[in-house]
């Protein structure tokens, strides 16, 4: 059987380690299920450097070092790569994950040394991979979901590989090869009073997508919304649509795991991951989450501080759990029920207040929504973690003021993230010449520079300069209307002569319509 | 740093030929670039920071 080495690159560099490596950690399991022979480092765990990266790629003889993760890893990645080729030059290099799949074409060319891209959800084709390259048979031209290069090394993508139909047949992330204290450290978090006393959190997936289709957001393959297709130049490419394919993992899954953590890692609170746990309570017919806390109570997770009704400073063991929420989406009833199993926060991607801004956004949100679901969410005892952002294409004067307003009426404290074409969302593709003008016409120069989305990286705002929406970002921060007010003054008549940075426009990789990505027919075994 | 502590760098179900020895300096950033990060990270106000290293000016010559 092949060794392999998989790298978890750095994340956020700028932070500490924090982020559990999940699909990572999760591919690691399959290969450990298959009879792999597996090895992996945590570089965003241990960052130490690239002399340690080197004496891990010189550990064995590797056959595979695979590496992976979002699109803001690019950095770290393209200096991993550069070691691993270099002391390790005859291991065949996969890359795979959301900065592979987003642009499978440019990271192919960029990246010269991966000799194989793992393109929208791995689950299947990563043990196919592995048991071809066990057979050393190289060639890929025949499997779903890869991008492979031809003989002048070109990247040749192949067919989109379907979703599983089934979560519960994937096994649990290989935590055992993490150095879980590192990031345990780190536990604690700003965002509720149980995270604040947060000693071993951990982070978990209960389901994959969304239903939404929020132009900020990407799903790259997880949620049936990737297709690949010819261009007009007849190369094919990857393409997103509406397409949803929506799949959540049973709560005896979900839980079975978190008692495993707790036995194993003494975990006091489960940070799900999840991009929306509503949307998902809602393809469950409303049940799936009310099963989840009824099944966290019955097996012993729930926080004693929640059963026995008292502040959880008052908590004498339990899992508290936290995850992402919908303002349209939220229950009452079902928030009551979380709260009782010991849910802690729920992110709610309020984004704006303004309700031009809300309806060009996909999220199925109006302002009454937003002002009404945080306020819903606190009563329940629920601490709501309001995401507000600014620099939207049609951000105003007038919207900011808005959503100042909303701020101050529901007592709001935030420093907005700046609005951020991501690669894989639908403002990357409506709005990728704008970005090359702003790098001057340098794209890997915007992917090295992308994080999180505090700092301002490509505009798409029609209205506001670089400059401006920093201004604004502070004003939005200190909640000062007379400020916003000054400005807008001094700037209503430059505004007039002002050329937008950004100007939208179609493009082939973008498909404004439900068009459904493949899924399996059946649940298998992997 | 002994091997033991080394080896825990690379987690797996096998034992690796050769493993992972990491010198003792490399166990933790020096103290010049944790305060320069925790700094960077809190700018604002009277928190600035100056660059220790890599300063573009190097004096008035001649």
């Amino acid at each position: 059987m092949a060794k392999i080495l998989m790298i978890n690159p750095v994340i956020r560099e700028e932070s500490a380690p924090q982020n559990i490596p999940y699909g990572l950690t999760l591919l690691a399991g399959i290969a450990l299920e298959k009879g792999h022979q597996v090895q992996f480092y945590d570089e965003n765990a241990w960052r130490k450097g690239d002399k340690v990266i080197a004496e891990v790629c010189k550990a064995d003889d590797w056959d595979v070092i695979a590496i992976g993760g979002l699109t803001t890893t690019y950095g770290s990645i393209k200096k991993i790569l550069r070691i691993v080729k270099e002391v390790s030059p005859k291991s065949f290099i996969i890359a795979g994950g959301g900065i592979i799949t987003s642009m499978p074409k440019e990271i192919m060319a960029w990246l010269k040394d991966i000799d194989l891209g793992i393109i929208g959800e791995a689950f299947v084709t990563w043990p196919e991979v592995l048991a071809k390259i066990d057979d050393k048979d190289f060639d890929f031209s025949k499997t779903l979901g890869v991008c492979y290069r031809d003989k002048e090394g070109n990247p040749i993508l192949t067919n989109v590989r379907p979703n599983i139909k089934d979560l519960d047949v994937l096994p649990y992330p290989a935590w055992d090869l993490l150095p879980l204290e590192i990031y345990f450290k780190n536990s604690q978090n700003l965002l509720s009073e149980a995270a604040f006393m947060a000693k071993r959190r951990i982070d978990v997936m209960g389901s994959l997508g969304c239903s939404l289709i929020c132009k900020f957001c990407w799903h790259l393959g997880t949620t049936g919304d990737m297709l690949v297709e010819e261009n007009e130049a007849g190369i094919k490419d990857v393409r997103f649509t509406y397409g949803r394919n929506i799949r959540y993992f049973s709560p005896r899954y979900i839980v079975d795991m978190v008692k495993i953590l707790v036995k194993k890692y003494n975990v006091d609170h489960a940070y799900f991951v999840d991009e929306n746990f509503m949307t998902m309570d809602v393809a469950s017919g409303r049940t799936w989450l009310k099963e989840l806390s009824d099944l966290w109570i019955k097996e012993g997770l729930q926080p004693t501080s929640r059963r026995d009704g008292v502040p959880d400073d008052q908590n004498k063991g339990g899992v508290f759990w936290s995850g992402t929420s919908h303002a349209s989406l939220a229950q009452k009833e079902t928030l009551d029920k979380m709260y009782q199993a010991g849910c802690s926060s729920l992110v709610y991607g309020i984004e704006s207040f303004d309700p031009v801004i809300l309806k060009n956004l996909g999220k199925g949100v109006t302002q009454k929504h937003n002002l009404e679901a945080p306020r819903i969410c606190m009563e329940s005892g629920i601490i709501p973690v309001p995401n507000i952002m600014i620099g939207f294409p049609q951000e105003t004067f007038f919207s900011i003021r808005t959503t100042i307003e909303c701020m101050i009426k529901l007592g709001i404290h935030a420093k907005p993230h700046f609005a951020t074409p991501y690669p894989g969302s639908e403002w990357y593709y409506t709005y990728k010449d704008s970005i090359l003008e702003q790098y001057n016409g340098d794209l890997e120069a915007f992917i090295e520079d992308l994080g999180d989305a505090s700092k301002i990286t490509a505009v798409i705002s029609h209205n506001f300069s670089p400059a401006q929406l920093l201004g604004l970002q502070m004003i939005v921060m200190q909640r000062n209307l007379r400020l916003l007010d000054q400005t807008e003054k001094q700037w209503a008549a430059a505004n007039a002569l002002m050329k937008p940075l950004a100007v939208p426009k179609g493009s082939f990789h973008m498909v404004n319509k439900k068009i459904q990505a493949p899924i399996e027919e059946a649940s298998r075994a992997l | 740093m002994g091997v033991d502590m080394a080896e825990e760098l690379l987690k797996g179900n096998f034992k690796v030929k050769n493993p992972v020895k990491v010198e003792k300096q490399a166990k933790s950033e020096p103290v010049h670039e944790q305060l320069r990060k925790r700094a960077l990270a809190s700018l604002g106000g009277s928190m600035v920071y100056m660059e220790r290293k890599n300063l573009t000016w190097d004096g008035e010559k001649g």
